[in-house]
C-alpha cells in the first residue's frame, strides 16, 4: 500500500473528512460503477454506493493495514448493494424484464439494409444483448461476471472481496459465464441473430 | 481430455488459471474437436463484448451529495461522543449518592422498619426490571425458555402448512407399511430453513462438518455482512447461506439437526413426484434409439450423397437429443439421490432474546407482578419520604456535590466547543 494512502487513512480514522474525498475520490467512479451494475438502476446505485461509502468512513478505524484497501472497500460495496437487493427482492424481479418485442421489429428493419451496416448493427446488437444477458442472471452470479469480466478484478482480489476462497471463485467465475453463455444463445435463436 | 472436460475448463483456460498439463490437454483438443473450437469461440467472444462495457461517469451531484451525508454522519457520531462523556458524568454523580446513601444507613442506624420494608421492595424491583437479585435471575432465565419454547411452536404452525403436512404425510409412508408402494418412485426433496443464531461460526461450521460426515457435498456457500455495525465492539453481524446437498436417506435427520442449532424463523419443505416425468423421458429415449437404429440401416442402403448427408443430418439430430435427454435423466437422478437443503443463517445479538409477553398466562404472571411492583413501589415511596426528611442535613451535602458535578459538565462542554 502506498504510504500516502496508509497517512489518509490515518488521518480519516480521526474523522478528517477532506483526506476521507481525498482518499476515496480514486475508487468512486469504480465503486459507482460496480452497484450500477450488480442494481441495475442508477438511483439505487447512487444511494447504496454512498451508503458504502459512510460505513467505510465509519469503520475505517477499524481498517487493519492487513488486505489492500481497496478490495476492503469494494467488499463494503458489493455486500451493501447485496444486502439492498436480498431486502427488495420482489421489486428487484419487476425490473427484471428484457425489452424483447423492441429487439423483434428493429431486427426486420435489419433485413432490409445492405450487408456491411447489416454486420454493423448485428454486431452492436450482440453486445446489448450480452449486457441484457448479464442483467438476466442470478445475483451471484452476475455479481461473479462483473467483478471478473466487466471490472476486471483478478481472481486473489475477488476471492478478498466476496470472502470466499479461491476455489469457490474459480467455479462460481466458470459457472457464471457458462450460465451466460447459456442465456446468450437462448436469447439469439428466439431472435434469430447470430455471432459476428 | 472429453468434451465435457473441455467445457467445464474453458473459462479457466481463458484466465489462465490452469497448470501446465491440464493446459497443454486443452490445447491438444481445442485442435481435434470442432464442436468444443466452436463453444471456445463463442465464450471469447461473449467475454470481448463483456469486456467492451463503457465506464459511467459518476452522477453530477454525487460528490456533494456525498459529502453532506458524511457531514452529516460526522455530526452524529460527535454528538454521540459527546452524550456518553455527560451520561459518564451524570453515572459518576449518581455513584456517589448512592454510595453516601449506603454509607449513611450503615451509620447512622435509621430506624428498622423502614429498611426492613425497603429491603423487601428491592428484590420484586430486581426481578421485574434488572434481574440482578439471585434468586429472581432463575425465574428470569425460566421465563426466557419457556417464551422461547412458545416461539417455537408457534413457528412451527406458522410456516407453511401444506408443505409441512405433506412432508410429514410422506415421511409417515416412509416409515410405515406402505413404504414399498413409494420404493419405485422418484421423489425430489428440498428443504429451506430460516436461522437466526448468536454464534454464527459455530452454527455454519457445524452444518457444514455435519454435512460431511452425512457423504452429502456444499454445492455454494457464502457469508456476508448485514446491517449497522454492532455499538460494544465494532463487529458487524452476519448473515450466511449454504446451499448443501445429502444422500436422501440422510434428509430429514439432516433437517432435524439443522433446526436444532439455532431458532428457527421459517421453513419449507418441498417434495416433488417426478416418476411420471422421469418414466416418460425413459420411453422417448427408447423411441428415438429405435430412430436411430433405423436411420443407421436407411443409411447403409443410400446411394447418393444427397441423400446421405440429409439421414446424416438426421442422425445427428436424433443422437443430441438422445444425448440431451440422457443428460436431465442423469440431472433427476442426482436430484433424487440427493436432496437438497437451503439454509439461511441470520447472525443475531443475545440482547434480541427480549422477553415477550405472548404467552398468556405469562401475561397474567406479569400483570401480577406489576401490580405487586406497584404497591410496593408506593410503599417504597412512602418510606423514602420518611426516609428523605430524617436525613435531610445529609442531602444538603450530596445536592453541594450535585451542583459542583454540574458545573463541572458544563465547563467540559464549553471547552470541547
Ligand atoms: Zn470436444
Amino acid at each position: 500500500m502506498a504510504d500516502n494512502e496508509r497517512k489518509l487513512i490515518k488521518k480519516c480514522a480521526k474523522g478528517d473528512l477532506d483526506a476521507f474525498e481525498d482518499l476515496i475520490s480514486k475508487y468512486e467512479k469504480k465503486a459507482y460503477n460496480i452497484a450500477l451494475k450488480i442494481l441495475k438502476n442508477p438511483e439505487d446505485a447512487m444511494d447504496i454506493s454512498q451508503e458504502a461509502f459512510i460505513k467505510v468512513y465509519k469503520s475505517i478505524k477499524k481498517f487493519k493495514f492487513q488486505s489492500s484497501f481497496s478490495t476492503w472497500l469494494y467488499r463494503i460495496v458489493t455486500n451493501t448493494c447485496m444486502d439492498f437487493l436480498r431486502k427488495n427482492k420482489l421489486q428487484v424481479y419487476s425490473l427484471d424484464n428484457p425489452i424483447k418485442t423492441d429487439d423483434g421489429e428493429i431486427e426486420r428493419e435489419v433485413k432490409d439494409n445492405s450487408n456491411s451496416t447489416e454486420e454493423m448493427y448485428e454486431k452492436k446488437m450482440t453486445k446489448e444483448l450480452v449486457h441484457q444477458s448479464i442483467d438476466k442472471l442470478d445475483e451471484i452470479h452476475r455479481v461473479a461476471i462483473i467483478l471478473r469480466d466487466i471490472e476486471g478484478f483478478s481472481y486473489q482480489e475477488i476471492s478478498e472481496i466476496l470472502g470466499c476462497t479461491m476455489g469457490t471463485v474459480k467455479s462460481r467465475i466458470s459457472r457464471a459465464r457458462s450460465s451466460l453463455k447459456e442465456i446468450i444463445l437462448e436469447e439469439m435463436e428466439q431472435n434469430d441473430i447470430s455471432i459476428v | 481430455m472429453d468434451c465435457r472436460d473441455f467445457d467445464e475448463k474453458i473459462s479457466l483456460y481463458i484466465d489462465n488459471q490452469l497448470d501446465n498439463i491440464e493446459k497443454k490437454e486443452f490445447e491438444l483438443h481445442l485442435l481435434e474437436c470442432d464442436e468444443c473450437r466452436k463453444e471456445y469461440d463463442e465464450m471469447i467472444k461473449i467475454l470481448k463484448f463483456t469486456g467492451e462495457t463503457e465506464e459511467e461517469e459518476l452522477p453530477e451531484n454525487y460528490k456533494l451529495s456525498l459529502r453532506s451525508k458524511l457531514e452529516k454522519e460526522k455530526k452524529k457520531e460527535k454528538s454521540k461522543v459527546l452524550n456518553w462523556r455527560v451520561l459518564s458524568t451524570v453515572a459518576a454523580a449518581l455513584f456517589v449518592v448512592v454510595v453516601s446513601y449506603g454509607f449513611i444507613i450503615n451509620n447512622f442506624g435509621i430506624n428498622n422498619i423502614n429498611q426492613q420494608s425497603m429491603d423487601d421492595a428491592a428484590p420484586e424491583i430486581g426481578k421485574d426490571y434488572s434481574g440482578d437479585v439471585g434468586n429472581s435471575q432463575e425465574q428470569m432465565n425460566k421465563s426466557m425458555k419457556f417464551t422461547a419454547k412458545a416461539k417455537d411452536s408457534q413457528n412451527m404452525t406458522l410456516t407453511s402448512d401444506k408443505d409441512l403436512a405433506n412432508g410429514e404425510f410422506t415421511e409417515s409412508l416412509r416409515n410405515g407399511d406402505l413404504s414399498i408402494e413409494n420404493a419405485g418412485k422418484k421423489i425430489i426433496k428440498s428443504g429451506q430453513i430460516n436461522l437466526e443464531s448468536t454464534e454464527f461460526d459455530v452454527t455454519y461450521d457445524s452444518i457444514i462438518n455435519n454435512v460431511k460426515n452425512n457423504n452429502g457435498y456444499i454445492e455454494s456457500s457464502g457469508t456476508s455482512f448485514y446491517g449497522h455495525i454492532k455499538a460494544d465492539d465494532g463487529e458487524q453481524l452476519r448473515s450466511g447461506n449454504v446451499f448443501l446437498r445429502v444422500p436422501e436417506e440422510k434428509f430429514y435427520s439432516t433437517l432435524d439437526f439443522i433446526k436444532s442449532l439455532g431458532e428457527v424463523k421459517s421453513q419449507q419443505l418441498n417434495e416433488r413426484d417426478i416418476s411420471e416425468s422421469y418414466l416418460d423421458t425413459e420411453n422417448y429415449i427408447k423411441n428415438l434409439e429405435v430412430q436411430e437404429k433405423r436411420l443407421r440401416e436407411i443409411l447403409e442402403k443410400a446411394n447418393n450423397v444427397d441423400e446421405i448427408l440429409r439421414v446424416e443430418n438426421e442422425l445427428r439430430r436424433v443422437r443430441t437429443e438422445i444425448d440431451n435427454n440422457n443428460q436431465t435423466l442423469k440431472n433427476w437422478d442426482s436430484l433424487v439421490n440427493y436432496s437438497s437443503i437451503t439454509v439461511n443463517i441470520l447472525e443475531v445479538k443475545d440482547e434480541n432474546q427480549v422477553i415477550k409477553l405472548d404467552d398468556e398466562g405469562l401475561l397474567l404472571k406479569g400483570k401480577k407482578g406489576f401490580i405487586s411492583t406497584i404497591n410496593k413501589l408506593i410503599n417504597f415511596v412512602e418510606n423514602t419520604l420518611v426516609f428523605l426528611m430524617t436525613i435531610a442535613p445529609v442531602l444538603i451535602i450530596i445536592a453541594i456535590i450535585l451542583i459542583l458535578a454540574l458545573i463541572f459538565i458544563r465547563r467540559h462542554l464549553k471547552q470541547k466547543q
